[in-house]
């Protein structure tokens, strides 16, 4: 047998684009009859492929020439060794509550990311409702007052609605989380994010519910984003428990 | 290879019914084919033996996953599945197949013919283990695709079947195995006979 040299391969590859995998396929009537019909055509002009072809024939016969080793002993099961070993019954109630605990869990996420959506729609509904005219300095200065303030020039009718939603500074830092504390500087724009869009974003905000006036509305919305993230982790746990049973019969 | 048997599928039927007498008649059918391909995929004859028996046992723990179709490729990707886990092992415990291995060369795998001679038989055998060690020289899973279509004559469809992959990739993975195969034995063309050694 003459292996053909990685240059003479590609010197032929390039000049007849049969591919060694059909030659192979060739060799086991695989080929579909245009195909075939290219591959013959191909090998009565191309000496190295035809002698390719020989090669691959000769790798098969000899693999074919293999003799079959007899069986050193019978393989029959005794009734001993199976007795660990009864055929298992179809864990078709495995399956069927896996699959049940999927939707489930994937439904209730659906639902509860829905209702967190229309939540944080109307909410945001609300904070377009104010005006953005606060700067950057000004929030850098404890802008609190000065928005309300701004608020009421921009949209007298928003008025009172603005003074709710702006409480004082001091309130909310004593509220605020330990953790979330953020310094002094930053709290009075997250106390007031209802009425000013150009807060920090939304992300931002969900991970520091704000404890104004809206301290139920955040606590709700944590609530239903730990509903969220639980029902999502059950939705998975469910479809691995199936993709592992699934696999595992799979093997079988 | 012994044909399968005429009523396969009742003999299937009545070892989902928990028949082991049933089952024991597919063992029967198959046992040589199933040594065979752990043979050729582990070349050890101590471990093609428990492979084979592992199988055996897998197949009857699990026979009521069957739903038809060909129980021969049921039953070859179990006692593929099985070779591949001792594959698993032995790369996890080295030293244990080198002492199998030392094992193993006391034990030839081919046994001579009725009224061959000596001297045919040790080129046979020489013969045949050189195209044995060309096979273990191929990744596993293209092993097991060319042992499967060029050793035990299965189609691609069922060697996809028995793999678990498309029969695109099958056909992908006996070309390659048997390139791999072509040089091998082309690096080792002294020790082949001239029915193979046809182009020098």
């Amino acid at each position: 047998m003459n292996p053909l040299t990685p240059i003479q391969t590609l010197a032929c590859l390039l000049r007849h684009p049969v591919r060694r995998e059909d030659l192979s396929a060739y060799l086991d009537d695989r080929l579909a009859p245009p195909q075939r019909s290219r591959v013959d055509e191909h090998l009565a002009a191309c000496d190295r492929c035809r002698r390719e072809l020989e090669d691959l024939r000769a790798v098969v016969r000899a693999l074919r020439g293999l003799p079959q080793a007899p069986v050193p002993r019978s393989f029959r099961l005794s009734p001993a060794q199976v007795e660990t070993a009864r055929p298992a019954a179809r864990p078709t109630w495995a399956y069927g509550a896996l699959g049940t605990a999927t939707a489930a869990a994937t439904i209730l996420f659906v639902a509860l990311l829905s209702g967190d959506l229309l939540t944080l729609e109307r909410a945001e509904e609300e904070e377009a409702k104010a005006p953005v005219v606060a700067t950057a300095p000004a929030a850098l200065m404890g802008r609190q007052d000065q928005e309300a303030a701004e608020a009421g020039e921009a949209l007298p009718a928003e008025e009172d609605r603005a003074a709710e939603e702006a409480p004082p500074p001091q309130p909310t830092l004593e509220a605020a989380p330990p953790a979330a504390t953020p310094p002094a500087t930053e709290a009075p724009p997250e106390a007031s994010a209802p009425a000013v869009p150009t807060q920090p974003p939304e992300a931002e905000e969900a991970e520091r519910p704000a404890p104004t006036e809206d301290e139920d509305g955040g606590i709700g919305r944590v609530a239903l984003r730990v509903g969220e993230a639980a029902a999502a982790a059950l939705a998975l746990a469910a479809l691995g428990g199936l993709l592992v049973l699934r696999r595992r019969r799979a093997r079988t | 290879m012994a044909a399968p048997p005429q009523d396969e599928s009742a003999l299937v039927a009545r070892s989902q019914a928990g028949d082991l007498s049933a089952f024991n008649q597919l063992v029967e059918a198959y046992q040589g084919r199933v040594y065979n391909l752990c043979l050729r995929m582990l070349r050890s004859a101590q471990g093609a033996e428990d492979a084979t028996q592992e199988a055996f046992l897998a197949a009857y723990r699990h026979i009521h996953s069957f739903r038809g179709g060909a129980f021969r490729a049921w039953l070859l990707r179990i006692a593929a599945n099985a070779c591949a886990d001792e594959l698993r092992r032995r790369r996890r415990r080295p030293q244990v197949s080198l002492e199998q291995a030392s094992e193993d060369q006391e034990r030839p795998l081919d046994v001579p013919d009725p009224g061959e001679t000596p001297e045919d038989f040790a080129l046979r055998n020489e013969l045949s283990q050189t195209i044995q060690a060309g096979l273990i020289t191929l990744p596993p899973d293209q092993r097991l695709a060319v042992v499967l279509c060029d050793v035990h004559g299965l189609s691609y469809e069922e060697i996809a079947e028995t793999a678990s992959v498309s029969v695109g990739t099958i056909k992908s993975r006996i070309s390659r195995g048997r390139e791999r195969m072509r040089r091998y034995l082309a690096a080792h063309r002294e020790l082949l006979p001239d029915t193979i050694r046809h182009t020098e």
